[in-house]
């Protein structure tokens, strides 16, 4: 069975397909997005919903990040959702003298490249976060960090897309690519083949399998994040809080120290209070395959690690954990763009935990790609 | 895996323990007992003056009731904790029967108005006219309806709906509302989950708990399928809601 031709094959429905999908089919492309489960099932569909900027290395990561922080003030307007959008700014604390140092030294070289972020003693940071314990040493405070809801945020796109005549298929799983000649032309499906003129990897922590019959090794490896939610509770945080522990394990994972077993799961903190007034609490950062189920060890760790930092939270009802896969990379950033190896495949995956704050910048970039 | 203990409804075999024979129909009214599970309580044996109803000494013991003792009068109905209790009244030859039954949700109805009548388990089974609305002090709160139905289905109408144009909500945590959860499976979502995706139903304080059979059947409705195929939500801990402080404070394994 042959389907009529698409110019464009999106592979994926999470925050980064989405995102193409709609650029895409605003640039005029014909675009069909498929997706094994359905938009924002996967990653999109079990992760935090930071925009944070502070996080990103001075460079095309935190060009790309500041790109994208611009798009989003605008976005749930432009795509007639509401993505939930807060822009409520950021703080990574620092528990220790030690950590602050590490901060001081990333935030001199975002404050050259543009970023207005600044080192905030323990007693000034309170000020506007007084949740925070006593005892830590302070926080990094960036102005420009933001919240959005990712579920939302897919389905915006992916319903905005539509309305520009992108198709979205769900519960198609994409068995194989079509290469003719060398040249990528199109995806099998169980329900039949789809011809395009460019495809899109946007298949996250998936994306190796689709490449890796012709002889393409993508470094994506699923990273594990488990994530708490609490129950609906009145506005307590001010800010989206990150701690350093997850700068160390994204940047210096030579620091950690593996006999510690917060350490070792990779907990740094990663708290917000969504628009609903639950928080979500995270997060580990484990590499365990594509096994996505809380573990006891995981839930501990990370409540242990938010109650040290955010004392209050003792007292907040716990509704529920999950977990989701993050895309991780060696150097940790994402795969975008072309590949020699397999023309007429586009790449856009391997986020890891930037895939939220990249999002809009992704689907704009890879859009500009297939003209 | 059928009858109280594991549906919430009565199965066949258990109906058959409880409903009254044709005979004693065609002497005049007479209470059912729908109370098949041994749980320690006996209200029901104070409430009938006529010494109808017998638990005895041991509390768990299933209620008897005997039926040449017992007169229709219906106190029994509102005394009973579990709504268990219902009276039939199905005289002569006439094609309706009267079923009385308890009723406690708000609003009321109204005499004379038609309402869906349901079974035991919430499906509608045929229109029903409400004859009588008894809300009297001796009935302690609860409202004791009486309901015209065809007699053909008087074993079976236990509640009822009043039809409402209003806007039902399936998912009570986050507020979304039948209407929203069609529309979503209309638009592609076929699963539990795919539903959640779309409009929140399932993230609220219960996790699902109250609304995931609603949602699948609504699912099944829209797409034909048995609502046994929908797939389930996944489920994720803790099964009940435990502050932060304690999931702190597991054991140690360093």
């Amino acid at each position: 069975m042959m389907n009529k031709r698409s110019d464009v094959i999106v592979v994926g429905g999470g925050v980064i397909g989405t995102s193409v999908a709609y650029y895409a089919a605003q640039a005029g492309h014909r675009v069909l997005l498929l997706d094994r489960g359905d938009v924002a099932a996967g990653t999109s569909g079990a992760c935090d919903g930071f925009i944070i900027l502070q996080s990103k290395n001075p460079g095309p990561h935190l060009d790309l990040a500041m790109q994208s922080a611009a798009m989003y003030r605008t976005l749930s307007a432009e795509l007639d959702y509401d993505i939930e959008y807060l822009a409520c700014g950021g703080m990574i604390v620092a528990e220790t003298e030690k950590q602050a140092d590490l901060l001081a030294g990333l935030i001199k070289k975002q404050q050259a490249a543009g970023l207005r972020v600044e080192l905030l003693p323990i007693q000034q940071a309170r000020t506007s976060e007084p949740l925070l314990a006593e005892d830590l040493w302070g926080a990094a405070y960036c102005g420009d960090d933001a919240q959005v809801n990712p579920i939302g945020l897919a389905q915006g796109y992916a319903q905005a897309a539509q309305r520009l005549g992108a198709k979205v298929l769900s519960g198609v799983a994409v068995q194989s690519l079509i290469v003719e000649r060398g040249v990528v032309c199109g995806v099998k499906t169980a329900a039949g083949e789809h011809r395009a003129d460019k495809v899109v990897n946007a298949a996250g922590v998936w994306a190796p399998e689709l490449v890796a019959p012709f002889g393409v090794s993508l470094p994506i490896k699923p990273r594990r994040g488990q994530i708490l939610v609490t129950e609906p509770l009145p506005p307590m945080l001010n800010h989206v809080l990150l701690c350093a522990c997850y700068l160390i394990a994204k940047y210096h994972p030579e620091e950690l120290d593996l006999t510690d077993r917060q350490h070792r799961l990779g907990v740094g903190l990663a708290v917000e209070q969504t628009a609903h007034g639950g928080l979500l609490i995270g997060s580990t950062r484990e590499f365990a395959g594509f096994d996505r189920r809380n573990t006891l060890a995981g839930i501990e760790a990370v409540a242990r690690h938010a109650q040290r930092i955010l004392p209050a939270l003792a007292n907040v009802n716990i509704i529920r954990t999950f977990s989701g896969l993050r895309p991780h990379t060696p150097d940790g950033l994402p795969i975008l763009g072309p590949i020699a190896e397999l023309p007429g495949l586009i790449m856009a995956a391997g986020h890891e935990g930037d895939g939220i704050a990249l999002a809009p910048i992704t689907g704009k970039k890879v859009a500009e790609y297939l003209s | 895996m059928e009858g109280v203990k594991y549906t919430g409804a009565l199965s066949d075999a258990e109906q058959k323990m409880v409903l009254p024979p044709p005979e004693r129909l065609k002497r005049g009214p007479v209470a059912v007992i729908e109370c098949v599970q041994e749980i320690p309580c006996n209200p029901c044996e104070k409430a009938c003056p006529f010494g109808a109803i017998e638990v005895g000494p041991d509390i768990t013991r299933l209620p008897r009731l005997d039926l040449d003792k017992c007169r229709g009068c219906g106190l029994c109905l509102s005394k009973c904790p579990g709504l268990a209790i219902f009276l039939l009244d199905a005289p002569g030859d006439g094609p309706e029967a009267l079923v009385m039954m308890p009723y406690e949700y708000l609003p009321l109805p109204a005499m004379g108005d038609v309402v869906d009548g349901v079974d035991r388990t919430g499906r509608f089974v045929v229109k029903a006219r409400v004859v009588k609305v008894d809300t009297g002090a001796g009935r302690e709160g609860t409202a004791i309806t009486t309901l015209a139905v065809a007699k053909e289905h008087m074993h079976e109408v236990r509640s009822f709906r009043i039809p409402s144009p209003g806007e039902v909500f399936l998912c009570r945590c986050c507020e979304v509302s039948e209407t929203e959860v069609r529309q979503a499976v209309r638009e592609g979502a076929k699963t539990v989950a795919a539903v959640k995706l779309r409009t929140r139903a399932g993230m609220g304080l219960c996790q699902g708990r109250t609304c995931r059979r609603l949602i699948s059947r609504v699912i099944a409705e829209e797409t034909g399928q048995a609502p046994a195929d929908i797939l389930p939500p996944t489920s994720r801990p803790p099964l009940r809601t435990l502050p932060l402080g304690a999931l702190a404070e597991g054991e140690d394994d360093e």
